[in-house]
């Protein structure tokens, strides 16, 4: 099996990650009880929140855990927008950040898109007009889940910060990937899955949030309400952050296994593991590029270091990933929960089969991938 | 609060915390400099909100424990003598 699909999430993990998550196993509840269990618990907990924080340029109380990145970005956008605000996203977006977006639309926000699709000097030509219809918040993703662009992040925080304007960057691709810090970045929030760039296991979301809005969050209303472990009679949620944004049991195996990926993506730096993804990338897309009858999609904008490569066959990709399947290559057909990107990639019609890396993919793989994809493509299986 | 440590007794002191990350915030950053102290869960009644955390430290480093949590910006709730 040649697994292809780490946009999706993780396949291969460093041993620290079982590890960790062995370790959660025999653990108590965090910040229930007094208990050794539970403090033992509680101070891993805390551990794993100076790990993201010290990783990621925040301090620990800013560290907010949830259960996947869609809650984590949920809970963003809704708490940080006021109501009737003005939301901007771009038309890149995956619908983690897309579908509520809509439903606030619903709710009587005013959703704006602005260009996520093009050079640098595009994107930030179409955030800047963007800016002028004076958004509350800015939300959008930093790499495409769908082919390689990547956003300008720095370049358009600054642009949104000059406008007093908040950015929440959707960072499910590049986390782990690329080097990230939320001062260096200017960004007010930076939200991670735990199961992607981080090599943990499926379960959390993590949430790094600037000072600013992490004001905004102590001052808002929230999202949802449950236990917290601690001022039981009160009737909301805890006043201050992390706890005001976790309700119920943390997912400490989760969390934990993040925590240890992220040690693990430090100590080989995310320099090398970009550097590796991107090599790989290049020797598929050449690959792919070689085929008759395929071809690349998405590649006209600003590829980053990162991100997946996306193809189409002319019509049949579904069959063509199912023969693919058979040989077992593990890629993604289809939409990817990304309808807005492949309007505009030029993609809504047929989808695309997506090829995503890890920094544990190899050259022999994709060697022996792009041998098998030649032959299914040759005999004509589309 | 008396404890006995071997060479007498020793008075021991409770910061009330916020919440439980900032009693562990607080206990890394004065853990690192040398206090003896221990995260505890307060007694069940010890505040009208409910359950919540405290550190224990000595009576007699109280004053500068404090000091040192506010110079870090560390929030912190009653003083229990």
């Amino acid at each position: 099996m040649i697994y292809l699909d780490s946009a999706a999430t993780s396949f291969h993990r460093p041993p620290e990650v079982k590890k960790a998550l062995e370790a959660a196993l025999s653990m108590g509840n965090p910040g229930r009880g007094g208990h050794r269990a539970a403090m033992e618990a509680a101070k891993a907990l805390y551990g794993a929140r100076e790990a993201f924080a010290a990783h990621f340029g925040a301090s620990p109380e800013r560290v907010c855990f949830f259960y996947n990145a869609t809650t984590a970005l949920n809970t963003a956008v809704k708490t940080l927008l006021p109501k009737g605000g003005r939301l901007l996203l771009s038309d890149m977006e995956h619908n983690a950040l897309r579908r509520p977006a809509l439903a606030l639309k619903k709710a009587g926000v005013t959703v704006d898109r602005f260009n996520g699709y093009g050079s640098e000097e595009e994107i930030e030509k179409s955030f800047s007009e963007a800016l002028k219809k004076k958004p509350d918040l800015a939300a959008f993703l930093h790499v495409s889940n769908i082919c390689p662009q990547t956003l300008p992040v720095k370049k358009l925080c600054a642009l949104a910060r000059r406008a007093g304007v908040m950015t929440v960057i959707d960072c499910a691709q590049s986390g782990g990937h690329l080097k990230l810090d939320l001062n260096a970045v200017g960004a007010d929030g930076f939200v991670f899955p735990s199961h992607k760039g981080l090599w943990g296991v499926p379960g959390a979301g993590i949430l790094v949030a600037g000072e600013r809005a992490a004001a905004l969050f102590e001052r808002a209303g929230t999202l949802m309400e449950g236990g917290s472990g601690m001022h039981s009679f009160e009737e909301g949620m805890p006043a201050l952050l992390p706890e005001r944004l976790e309700w119920g049991t943390p997912a400490l195996p989760a969390i934990l296994s993040a925590s240890a990926g992220l040690k693990a993506v430090s100590e080989i730096g995310e320099e090398e593991i970009a550097g590796k993804i991107s090599k790989l990338a290049r020797q598929t897309a050449e690959g792919i590029a070689s085929i008759r009858g395929l071809r690349l999609r998405g590649m006209e904008g600003t590829p980053g270091e990162c991100g997946p490569l996306l193809f189409t066959c002319g019509g049949g990709e579904s069959a063509l990933a199912q023969r693919l399947y058979d040989e077992g290559i593990c890629l993604r057909e289809g939409y990817h929960c990304a309808p807005w990107a492949h309007e505009t990639v030029g993609t809504e019609k047929t989808g695309g089969l997506r090829v995503s890396f890890s920094y544990f993919s190899t050259k022999k793989e994709i060697a022996r991938f792009l041998w098998i994809l030649n032959r299914a493509v040759e005999s004509g299986v589309n | 609060m008396k404890q006995e440590n071997g060479s007498g007794l020793r008075r021991f002191c409770v910061i009330a915390m916020p919440s439980l990350t900032y009693a562990l915030q607080g206990e890394a950053l004065l853990g690192g400099a040398g206090f003896p102290l221990s995260v505890i869960k307060l007694p069940a009644g010890a505040t009208k909100k409910g359950c919540s955390y405290g550190l224990q430290v000595e009576c007699r480093r109280l004053e500068e424990a404090v000091r040192r949590l506010e110079a870090r910006g560390i929030r912190h709730g009653e003083l229990i003598r």
